[in-house]
């Protein structure tokens, strides 16, 4: 009996075959190991279950290194004087001697070069500096120059068309960059300062309950005291005097009324409802008439030109333009 | 030949560059044969710019023959070829010939960026002669030493060609990484070592060295070079094992669930449960 539940459930071989005869590039890998071969390599792990694809084969590598050696003492006899060749073969200079930043220098600790970009590049680059670091002390010992002088104008590889087009789109980067900043400190300041009018507003109000409570208070007869009125207590008042009975009552009925949300009225809704709101038939109401011709329009009010500015005879409209 | 020699040792002298002389008189073919797509026509049109001892030519047609390019050569005085072959639009390959001497290298072209990518803000003289820097590794084979060679012969300017200009603000650096040759162009910033890079940039992967430019035998073949073709049929294989191997799982899980079922069923017809498998 088998083990049942517990053992691995294996897929019938001869269902893969069927299906294997489909992938004919495989079909002299399978003649050449046997039925009983495959499926030991199956039990011990070596091979899954399922279609598998051999890597294309390699053909025999070629290495003649004696003819690869003369061709290349042959290549060099050619290029024998050092000013002619110009070449310099060297290691890179360590990542820490091209980049000061100590940041991007922890950043980049891997050594990948084949998936790291960031750390090819600056090999690269390192390899670059230290060549040009022996080269150019030793052309500008033999005479030659090698910086070329701001006066020297010649032909470049790149046009200055071109390096204006990369100028532009690094500036343009810059650019976005700050905008973005200032958007968003422009953005915070906004928020603080709301939060700041709010509380100003709101203290306000309950000032402004605490005087009036304190009038009605000495108008119906409760109390005789009118020191609240005087000049010094009624300006410049900051705090508010949390243990007088009548600013707390003030405060609690502030609290629940600023907790109904006031809606934002749209002005040009309320225009619009105006016009075309209330039920029934519209008709007509789409359509002008001597009226509403001179009537300024809906947004007429919104933005900073409240007034339509008439150029030459006046604002002669429609009929009174005959 | 010393160096020292083709300076005279006083650098204020009016006459110091008559003192150089154009000697060498190597120059480059660069062609491309039809139907190469536009990355790599350009990276042969910024190779003619920089290299100021070059010489372009017309598409070529592969059909007439690779040897006919050494008789181009032969016409227009070129020791040096470099030939850019495309196969099927997608796969450009580079080889690197030396007509006199003999040699040919072919490469595998990858990742190429042009001068006119915005991203390489540097620029440099447009004939002037360039540095060369190789990675220290290039040392340390036959074969990377003869590519050693072959990019010194190709990409180095003759002291006082004709149209070369007098500065040197770049350097041409190669480097082996991952068993690639990885080309970049920098310029050398008038401040402290400052390095920009100016651009076209490319990986070759060496596929073959032959004995002789455009025929001979092959003397080098990379051991770690599949055809492209060879990847792409690999990939598809992947992708169809993916699917079939899907089905499998999913066959496998039905008959699993079957199985257990019968079990629980105590089905008398259910004998295939007790089959070893």
């Amino acid at each position: 009996m088998s083990d049942g539940i517990n053992s691995d459930f294996e897929v019938d071989l001869g269902n893969e075959e069927k299906d294997q005869d489909r992938f004919s590039e495989d079909d002299e890998q399978e003649s050449l190991d046997s039925d009983a071969e495959l499926q030991v390599a199956l039990q011990s792990g070596l091979l899954k279950p399922g279609l598998n694809v051999e890597l294309p084969a390699t053909e025999p590598a070629i290495y003649e290194k004696e003819k690869i050696n003369d061709l290349a003492s042959k290549l060099q006899e050619r290029n024998l004087e050092w000013l002619e060749r110009m070449d310099v073969t060297c290691e890179p200079l360590e990542t820490s001697e091209c980049i000061k930043n100590e940041k991007i220098l922890e950043a980049i600790q891997s050594n990948d070069l084949v998936n790291d970009d960031f750390k090819r590049e600056l090999t690269f680059f390192g390899q670059a500096q230290a060549a040009a670091g022996i080269a150019l002390p030793k052309l500008r010992s033999l005479g030659l120059r090698t910086e070329r002088p701001t006066d020297y104008m010649a032909e470049m590889a790149k046009s200055d068309d071109h390096m204006k087009k990369v100028r532009e789109r690094l500036l343009s980067k810059t650019k976005t960059a700050e905008r973005v900043e200032k958007i968003r400190k422009l953005r915070d300041a906004k928020k603080f300062a709301k939060k700041v009018q709010l509380e100003k507003e709101k203290a306000k109000l309950i000032e402004k309950k605490a005087l009036v409570d304190k009038v009605d208070q000495v108008r119906k007869g409760k109390s005789k005291d009118l020191s609240f009125l005087d000049e010094d207590a009624l300006s410049g008042r900051k705090t508010i005097d949390l243990t007088d009975k009548v600013v707390t009552k003030a405060l609690l009925r502030n609290q629940k009324e600023s907790s109904v949300v006031k809606k934002k009225r749209n002005k040009l809704r309320e225009a619009r409802d105006l016009k075309y709101g209330h039920g029934g038939k519209k008709r007509n109401k789409k359509r002008n008439d001597k009226a509403s011709f001179n009537a300024p329009s809906f947004k007429a009010g919104q933005g900073k030109n409240k007034q339509k500015t008439s150029v030459g005879k006046g604002s002669a409209k429609g009929k009174n333009k005959r | 030949m010393p160096a020292e020699d083709l300076v005279i040792e006083d650098p204020t002298h009016p006459t110091k560059k008559k003192a150089l002389r154009w000697k060498r008189k190597t120059r480059v073919l660069i062609l491309c044969s039809r139907r190469v797509d536009y990355r790599s026509r350009h990276l042969s049109k910024n190779l003619m710019r920089l290299l100021p001892h070059s010489k372009g030519d017309s598409k070529f047609d592969r059909k007439r023959g690779l040897t006919d390019i050494n008789d181009m050569a032969e016409i227009k005085n070129c020791s040096k070829v470099l030939y850019f072959e495309a196969h099927k639009l997608k796969d450009v390959f580079l080889y690197m010939n030396d007509t006199h001497i003999g040699v040919a290298a072919v490469f595998l072209l990858h990742n190429v960026c042009t001068m006119e990518e915005l991203k390489l803000t540097g620029n440099c003289l447009k004939s002037s002669r360039a540095l060369l820097s190789f990675g220290a590794q290039f040392d340390r084979e036959p074969h990377l030493r003869l590519f050693k060679e072959l990019f010194v012969s190709v990409f180095s300017t003759p002291v006082a060609h004709p149209k070369s200009q007098p500065f040197i603000d770049h350097v041409f650096t190669f480097t082996l990484v991952d068993d690639k040759i990885w080309f970049r162009n920098y310029q050398i910033l008038p401040e402290q070592a400052g390095l920009a890079e100016v651009g076209p940039r490319m990986v070759l992967e060496p596929v073959k060295i032959f004995d002789g430019s455009f025929t001979g035998e092959v003397i080098y073949k990379n051991p770690l070079y599949r055809t492209p073709n060879a990847l792409r049929r690999f990939e598809k294989l992947q992708k169809q094992k993916k699917s079939y191997n899907r089905l499998v799982e999913h066959i496998a899980t039905k008959t699993k669930k079957k199985k257990r079922a019968a079990l629980f069923n105590f089905d008398q017809d259910a004998d295939f449960i007790f089959e070893d498998n």
